[in-house]
C-alpha cells in the first residue's frame, strides 16, 4: 500500500470517529450557552445497518462466502471483529472506521458488487439497483449520456445525494469508468469499480 | 480487486468537490441527507430510491413518512437494538442445567458419564445391543471385565427432535417420575438413584448441541431468557405501551424452549437458583421444544416489576448490588464512580461488615444499599421471588439452628443468616440475609420490590430525563451537553406528558433542529 493510499484510507476512517466515551455522568448545571454548535455527530454505521443497506443497494445480495460447502453470512460470523458487542467480553459498539472496518468493508464490496454486476443482466427492468439506465454495450464513446444518467441514479442509491445532471462532481466518477473500460475494455468491472467504490466512501457508511 | 479500488479511490478523490475528507462542522443537513439519516436511525437501513423523491422541494421530509416508519416493525426493532446496550442481553455464560443431566455420544448411543457410576458401578457406557428385560421386568445387565454392570440402549424420542429417534442407554431412558425407592427423579436426589433417568423423551437432560452450557453460539433456552427481555421492549413499543410498563409490568413471553426449561429443568439448576420458579409451571402455554418462534405472554403475580424481575435481569445481575447498579446506570444516569482523585485516607481498622458506614465504602454504599433492598426478596444468584409466607424476615427455626448448633437446613444456610461473622452480625441472627443491616426506613423498599425504586424515580424525574437523555444520546450519536439544558428538560416534560410513550419521544428528537444539523 502506497503512502499515498494509506493517507487517504487514514483521512477517511477518521471522519466520524467518536471524541471519546459516552458521559455517563448526570448532566452538570453548567451555564446555558448558545446551542448554534448543537447537532448529531457523523457517525459509521452499524455493522447491522450496512449489512441491510448493502443488501438494499444490491437487491438482496449479501456479503457470503462459502465454507466447507456452506454459504456462511460474513456479517454474522465477523461481527464480533467488526465491533458488534456480545454483551458478555464487549459491551460498548465500536463505531470507529478504523483500518479493520476498512479491509472488511473493502472484502464486502468486492464480493458484492462482483456478485451485482454479473446478476444484474439477468435481472428484470424493476429488479435492478446498479444498471438502470445503461446495458452493459453502452460505453463511454458510445453513451455518455446513459452513462451519466445511472452514475447519478446511482449516487442517489448510494449516498442520498441528488447531484444535477452536467454537475462538475460526476467528472471523477466518469474518469473512474473510463479509466476501467480503457484497461479492460469491458463495461462490467468498470461498473464494479464503481459500485464498490461507492460502498466504501464515506457517504455511505457514515451518516 | 484492492490495487483497482485504491486506483479508483484517489481517482474519485481528485476532484476537489468529491474528497473524501471530514466534513466541516456545523452543516445542515440536505433534504436527502435527513431522509438517510432518519431512515437508518428509525429502520436500521438506507431508503429507497422512490422514498427520496418524496422530500419536499425545500427539503422537508413528511410528517407522515415519519410516522410510518415509527410505526413500522424495523422501528420496534431499533428500539429493542438501543436497549440492548443498555442491558446487555446475554447469560450465555451462565450454565443452567446440572452437567450430571449432560447426554453425551458414545459411538451413537447418548448417555451420561457423571451419573454412570450410580448406574453401573463406574463411568462407563452401556453396551452396544439393543436392551432386554426378562419375564419379571428386570433390566438384563451384564459385568464387563472391570465388574461394571452394562445394559444395553433403547430407542427414545427426544424432546428437542421428536420426529427423530435415538439409542440411549437404557438406564438413562427411564420414564420414572419417583423411582421405587421414593426419589422424585427431576430433582437433584435422582442423580444418585438407579431407578431415575432421564424421564419421558428425555426430558430432565440435555446435550451439548442444547447449550444449557453456554458452549455453543446460540442455546436455545438462554437466548430465551433474552428473547423474553426483547419481546417485552418490543410489545412496549408495538402495543404503544408507557414506557413504565416495561419497568413495572407483570407479562412474560415464553417459547418452547423457556416452557420446557420451567417445567422440567429448574429442579436440577447449576450456576443459579430456581427453588422459587420466575413463572409457576401451572400456568405455562402447551408449547413444544421445539417451538423456539412462537412466544406466548404469560401474566405474573403482583409482586413483578417488569424486566427488572425478569429471568433474564435477575440472572444477569445475580447480586442485589448489581442489579441497583445496572437500573442506576441504564435508567438514572447515575453511575457509582469514586470521587474525583480516588477515595483517600482510608483506616480500616475495625470496619464494619455494614458498608453503609464502612469509611470509604460508604461512598457508593450508602446509595446503593437502600437501593439494592428493592431486589431483597428476589434471591441472589437466584431467578425467583421469596414471598413472605414462605420466607419471612425472621425465622425461628433458622436462629434456633445457628444458635445451638444443630444442623441448619439447607434453606437456612442458604437464605438466612446463621453463621455470623462477628458480634456485629449477631442481632441479624435468623435473619434473611437481604436483610442484614437494614434501616427500618428502606424496609419498604424490600417489600414493595423495584416498583418503588421505579415510582420514586419517575416522581423526582430522574428515570424519564434519563431515558430521554440516553434516547436524545443514541440519536444525536453523543451525549446530551450541558447547554442543551433546557431542550432535555422540554424533552423529559413531553415525554412525561404523552404517558410515556417512547415512540413520541423518538418522534419530537427526529424533528428537533438539533438533529438536522451535523458536525
Amino acid at each position: 500500500m502506497s503512502r499515498a493510499t494509506m493517507a487517504l484510507w487514514l483521512t477517511l476512517a477518521s471522519c466520524g470517529a467518536p471524541s471519546g466515551g459516552v458521559n455517563t455522568q448526570l448532566v452538570a448545571e453548567t451555564p446555558l450557552q448558545s446551542d448554534a454548535s448543537a447537532g448529531r455527530t457523523w457517525r459509521r454505521m452499524n455493522i447491522d445497518q450496512l449489512r441491510a443497506s448493502i443488501e438494499r443497494v444490491s437487491g438482496g445480495i449479501s456479503w457470503t462466502e462459502e465454507q466447507d460447502g456452506v454459504a456462511v453470512q460474513l456479517f454474522d460470523s465477523l461481527d464480533g471483529t467488526l465491533g458488534k458487542p456480545d454483551y458478555l467480553s464487549a459491551t460498548e459498539e465500536e463505531l470507529s472506521p478504523g483500518l479493520l472496518f476498512q479491509k472488511f468493508l473493502d472484502d464486502a464490496a468486492a464480493s458484492v458488487c462482483a456478485q451485482l454486476v454479473a446478476a444484474e443482466p439477468g435481472r428484470a427492468a424493476w429488479e435492478r439497483t446498479l444498471l438502470i439506465d445503461v446495458t452493459l454495450a453502452d460505453t463511454p464513446d458510445s453513451n455518455p449520456a446513459a452513462i451519466e444518467a445511472n452514475l447519478r441514479g446511482a449516487l442517489l442509491r448510494f449516498h442520498g445525494r441528488e447531484v444535477p445532471a452536467g454537475d462538475p462532481s460526476l467528472q471523477p466518477w466518469k474518469e473512474l469508468i473510463a479509466a476501467v473500460y480503457a484497461n479492460h475494455g469491458d463495461m462490467a468491472p468498470a461498473w464494479q469499480a464503481v459500485c464498490t467504490t461507492l460502498i466504501v466512501h464515506p457517504d455511505f457508511y457514515r451518516y | 480487486m484492492m490495487p483497482l479500488l485504491m486506483w479508483a479511490l484517489l481517482a474519485v478523490a481528485s476532484a476537489d468537490d468529491a474528497l473524501p475528507t471530514c466534513p466541516t462542522t456545523d452543516t445542515t443537513l440536505t433534504g436527502a441527507q435527513l431522509l438517510r439519516t432518519l431512515s437508518l436511525d428509525l429502520r436500521g437501513v438506507i431508503p429507497t430510491v422512490e422514498e427520496y423523491a418524496r422530500v419536499g422541494e425545500d427539503g422537508s421530509v413528511p410528517e407522515s413518512l415519519i410516522d410510518a416508519w415509527l410505526d413500522s416493525p424495523e422501528f420496534t426493532q431499533q428500539v429493542v437494538r438501543h436497549h440492548r446496550a443498555l442491558l446487555w442481553p446475554n447469560v450465555r455464560d451462565i450454565r443452567l442445567l446440572s452437567n450430571r443431566q449432560r447426554l453425551i455420544l458414545e459411538g451413537d448411543v447418548w448417555w451420561r458419564y457423571l451419573v454412570a457410576p450410580s448406574y453401573r458401578g463406574g463411568p462407563v457406557y452401556c453396551g452396544d445391543f439393543e436392551a432386554e428385560w426378562d419375564q419379571d421386568g428386570e433390566l438384563l445387565r451384564y459385568p464387563d471385565s472391570d465388574g461394571n454392570l452394562q445394559e444395553g440402549w433403547v430407542w427414545v424420542a427426544p424432546y428437542w427432535d421428536p420426529t427423530h429417534t435415538i439409542k440411549v442407554c437404557a438406564l438413562e431412558a427411564q420414564e420414572n417420575e419417583v423411582s421405587p425407592w421414593g426419589t422424585e427423579c427431576d430433582t437433584y436426589d435422582g442423580r444418585f438413584d438407579p431407578y431415575c433417568g432421564c424421564g419421558p423423551h428425555l426430558a430432565w437432560c440435555d446435550t451439548a448441541d442444547l447449550g444449557h452450557n453456554g458452549d455453543v453460539e446460540n442455546p436455545p433456552v438462554a437466548s430465551a431468557i433474552v428473547g423474553d427481555l426483547e419481546q417485552r421492549v418490543a410489545h412496549m413499543i408495538d402495543d404503544d405501551q408507557s414506557y413504565l410498563e416495561l419497568l413495572t409490568g407483570r407479562t412474560t413471553y415464553v417459547n418452547g424452549p423457556l416452557v420446557h426449561f420451567y417445567k422440567h429443568h429448574t429442579d436440577v439448576p447449576a450456576h443459579i437458583r430456581f427453588n422459587e420458579v420466575p413463572v409457576d409451571p401451572d400456568t405455562l402455554p402447551d408449547l413444544d421444544f421445539t417451538d423456539q418462534n412462537t412466544w406466548v405472554p404469560v401474566t405474573l403475580g403482583p409482586e413483578q416489576s417488569g424486566i427488572l424481575t425478569s429471568t433474564f435481569y435477575l440472572m444477569k445481575y445475580s447480586t442485589h448490588r448489581s442489579r441497583a447498579n445496572r437500573f442506576f446506570n441504564a435508567f438514572l444516569c447515575q453511575p457509582f464512580t469514586p470521587p474525583e482523585g480516588g477515595i483517600q485516607n482510608l483506616d480500616n481498622t475495625g470496619a464494619s461488615l455494614n458498608l453503609v458506614k464502612r469509611q470509604g465504602c460508604n461512598y457508593c454504599h450508602a446509595i446503593l444499599e437502600p437501593a439494592g433492598a428493592h431486589w431483597a426478596r428476589w434471591g441472589e444468584y437466584g431467578a425467583g421471588y421469596m414471598d413472605p409466607v414462605h420466607f419471612p424476615v425472621y425465622s425461628d427455626v433458622c436462629a434456633w439452628c445457628a444458635q445451638t448448633g444443630e444442623s441448619c437446613s439447607e434453606a437456612c444456610s442458604t437464605y438466612y443468616l446463621v453463621d455470623p461473622q462477628s458480634s456485629e452480625e449477631d442481632p441479624y441472627i435468623g435473619s434473611l440475609r437481604a436483610f442484614e443491616f437494614m434501616e427500618g426506613r428502606n424496609e419498604p423498599n424490600a417489600e414493595q420490590g423495584p416498583k418503588l425504586l421505579v415510582a420514586h424515580t419517575v416522581a423526582d424525574g430522574r428515570l424519564p430525563t434519563c431515558v430521554a437523555r440516553k434516547t436524545a444520546s443514541w440519536l444525536l450519536g453523543r451525549d446530551v451537553e450541558g447547554y442543551e439544558k433546557d431542550w432535555l428538560t422540554d424533552l423529559t416534560s413531553d415525554f412525561t406528558t404523552s404517558g410515556f410513550r417512547y415512540r413520541e419521544l423518538v418522534k419530537e428528537i427526529v424533528m428537533s433542529d438539533a438533529y438536522r444539523r451535523v458536525r
